[in-house]
């Protein structure tokens, strides 16, 4: 993948991030993981290097847009998103066609969740109550880790096709 | 074209063992935290009711910072409405477990499930 | 998607829990600086309600009568016409005072509503970790007589005798409180309530036919414990302790409850619990007998018709009125 794509796609990134950032959550630090799309369509196309600066990127730009640079929320998306990009990396790798982008999304989101609730309950609130919310929140895991799955499964096919064809 | 199909058996295996994963977890934190029998609604950390979770009602606090409409029903507490820009209260939804907690920072508002405070006893003088 | 998934998975947290159901009502507000708790039995939810706001409207009316922080108030009124003049005020605050009056008569002073010099000098109210001079002790003390309060019920008028005086009704504005809220409850039909504002408590029945209601006494030094519990109905409790407001300075604790003859906070109890016919009564009966400590305190309450104490002195023994004994519940000895 050339290095203006590359960019170009962590610039998605960063702009699903925002935006994503504008939708309420029960928690603030919570997301609907949308931009996880682009992190799984590097990690297809381009490899375990490629997605995590994507992922670095996304976090750092889009905590600096958002105005929450160095601040809780940043160390939380920090700590969800790499240990997702890394364990989906790993995952693609050992499963190779056994696994479609769906189960690795699927693993990917609840090693989000689980990063970050680590974080918020040993860093942030130190409240043993927050691991309450583990199994809520892996169950918020499933159907958001399915449809980013399933949509960047459909992105990554389109664009290999589009490949073959325009040869771009 | 390449066949539409997207999910393989793999991705299955991987969502059939998260899915019990997830109700493990459920069923332990279920039964590891007791139901709780009030609910302390405070405002700028000073306490302005408690109520009891076993009577359904509706109540709205209001203060300098906004007004929250607390709903109890059926064992649980919800903020079914918010003067607050964001409405993050209200998106949580219900609670009813001991320790569970709605917190409405425009507002300054909490909601605070809780045992009955010395259950055993109608009251305490001290 | 998510948001469906939260209501999801907190439907299925409720459904694994089990409800319970309970014929009482119980609301808390906060008034007059501490958790008033009103608990209506034997009635539905709608009138229940209908009485308890009422309950808790008429301490909000009398908190604004009898503050101490208000220059506006009965009792703000009252002090600053100290050494000058009479001051016209309402019923309550002529009932609460004459009230007053008797229990200081009765206990040679323990219990004084003039206290408000010394309380103002040691701060408690401010939360300041402060012991003031002995002088200023002393200066303050010779201002605290309750003989130098007039009260005229006649012409509904109060009167200080010396400036600087000062009324400070902490020792059992709370307790009336519980008794006009009582009375407000069984206006609006209520037959079974109790009502605690902070520590004092007022049962209005019993809490279903044959069962009291069921009031745990706090321990003096083990928070969230209790000494022994009562089974009361139709009757109030009051605990005075040096455990509610304190500071410990050079080893010494210092808490809220003075004794008017010395100037300083009452040494000879951890705590007193007093069993009587109003709040009003038992609210300033354990302040004086408090400060009294276990042989006296037990003897003056033993005076009054109809009331009981429970004394745990300053080494951590308890002492009870003959009536009582064998009557509290988890009573070690």
């Amino acid at each position: 993948m050339s290095e203006t794509r590359l960019a170009s796609l962590a610039a998605l990134a960063v702009v699903i991030h925002t935006l994503e950032g504008m939708i309420p959550m029960p928690f603030p630090w919570m997301r609907l993981g949308l931009a996880n799309i682009v992190t799984l369509v590097v990690l297809a196309l381009s490899g375990l290097g490629s997605a995590l600066m994507v992922t670095v990127v996304r976090v750092v730009v889009g905590s600096l847009i958002a105005g929450q640079l160095l601040g809780p929320g940043f160390f939380l998306a920090l700590a969800g998103g790499t240990a997702a990009t890394v364990g989906m990396g790993l995952l693609h790798r050992v499963a190779g066609g056994g696994l479609s982008l769906v189960g690795v999304s699927l693993a990917g989101a609840f090693l989000h969740n689980a990063a970050q609730l680590a974080v918020a309950g040993l860093v942030y609130t130190r409240h043993a109550g927050v691991f309450y919310l583990l199994p809520v929140l892996m169950g918020l895991a499933l159907p958001t880790g399915l449809v980013t799955g399933w949509l960047a499964e459909r992105v990554v096919r389109r664009m290999k096709d589009d490949g073959e064809s325009v040869n771009g | 074209m390449r066949p539409d199909r997207v999910v393989t058996t793999g991705d299955i295996i991987v969502f059939v063992l998260l899915l019990a994963a997830t109700a493990a977890g459920v069923a332990f934190a279920s039964r590891s935290r007791p139901a709780g029998e009030e609910a302390a609604i405070e405002v700028n950390g000073v306490l302005r009711e408690k109520l009891a979770l076993s009577v359904d009602r509706l109540l709205k606090i209001e203060s300098p910072y906004g007004f929250n409409t607390v709903e109890v029903s059926g064992g649980r507490i919800r903020v079914r409405e918010a003067s607050c820009s964001n409405k993050i209260c209200a998106a949580q939804g219900w609670v009813h477990r001991e320790t569970e907690e709605i917190v409405c920072l425009p507002n300054r508002f909490s909601v605070r499930v809780a045992g009955r405070g010395g259950e055993k006893y109608d009251g305490i003088t001290r | 998607m998510r948001m469906t998934a939260v209501v999801l998975m907190l439907g299925l947290l409720t459904a694994a829990g089990c409800r319970e159901t309970d014929d009482s009502h119980r609301r808390s507000q906060y008034l007059m600086g501490t958790v008033v708790t009103i608990t209506v039995a034997g009635l539905d939810r709608d009138d229940a309600d209908r009485a308890m706001n009422a309950a808790f409207e008429e301490i909000r009316r009398l908190e604004g009568i009898l503050t101490f922080f208000s220059e506006d108030s009965d009792l703000g009124r009252i002090n600053a016409a100290a050494g000058e003049r009479p001051v016209g005020v309402s019923a309550e605050t002529i009932e609460v005072l004459a009230e007053a009056r008797r229990i200081s008569d009765r206990s040679g002073g323990a219990f004084d509503a003039t206290i408000g010099p010394l309380v103002s000098l040691w701060g408690f109210e401010v939360k300041e970790r402060f012991v003031p001079p002995k002088e200023e002790i002393e200066r303050a003390r010779t201002l605290v007589n309750w003989r130098n309060m007039a009260v005229d019920p006649e012409l509904g008028t109060v009167r200080l005798e010396r400036r600087g005086m000062k009324v400070d009704l902490g020792g059992i504005a709370k307790g009336y409180a519980a008794d006009r809220a009582a009375e407000t409850l069984r206006k609006h039909g209520v037959s079974r309530a109790l009502v605690a504002v902070a520590g004092d408590i007022r049962a209005v029945g019993e809490k279903a036919v044959g069962v009291a209601w069921h009031v745990g006494i706090q321990h003096p030094r083990e928070p969230g414990a209790v000494l022994g519990s009562l089974k009361i109905a139709d009757r109030s409790v009051s605990t005075s302790g040096d455990y509610e407001r304190y500071f410990i300075k050079d080893d010494v604790r210092y808490h809220h409850i003075l004794d008017p003859a010395t100037g300083r906070p009452a040494a000879a109890s951890r705590s007193a619990t007093v069993l009587a016919p109003t709040t009003t009564l038992s609210d300033a009966l354990s302040t004086a007998a408090f400060v009294l400590g276990p042989e006296k305190g037990i003897a003056l309450v033993r005076s009054v018709p109809g009331a009981e104490a429970i004394i745990v002195d300053r080494e951590g023994r308890v002492h009870v009125t003959p009536g009582l004994a064998g009557k509290v519940e988890g009573l070690a000895s």
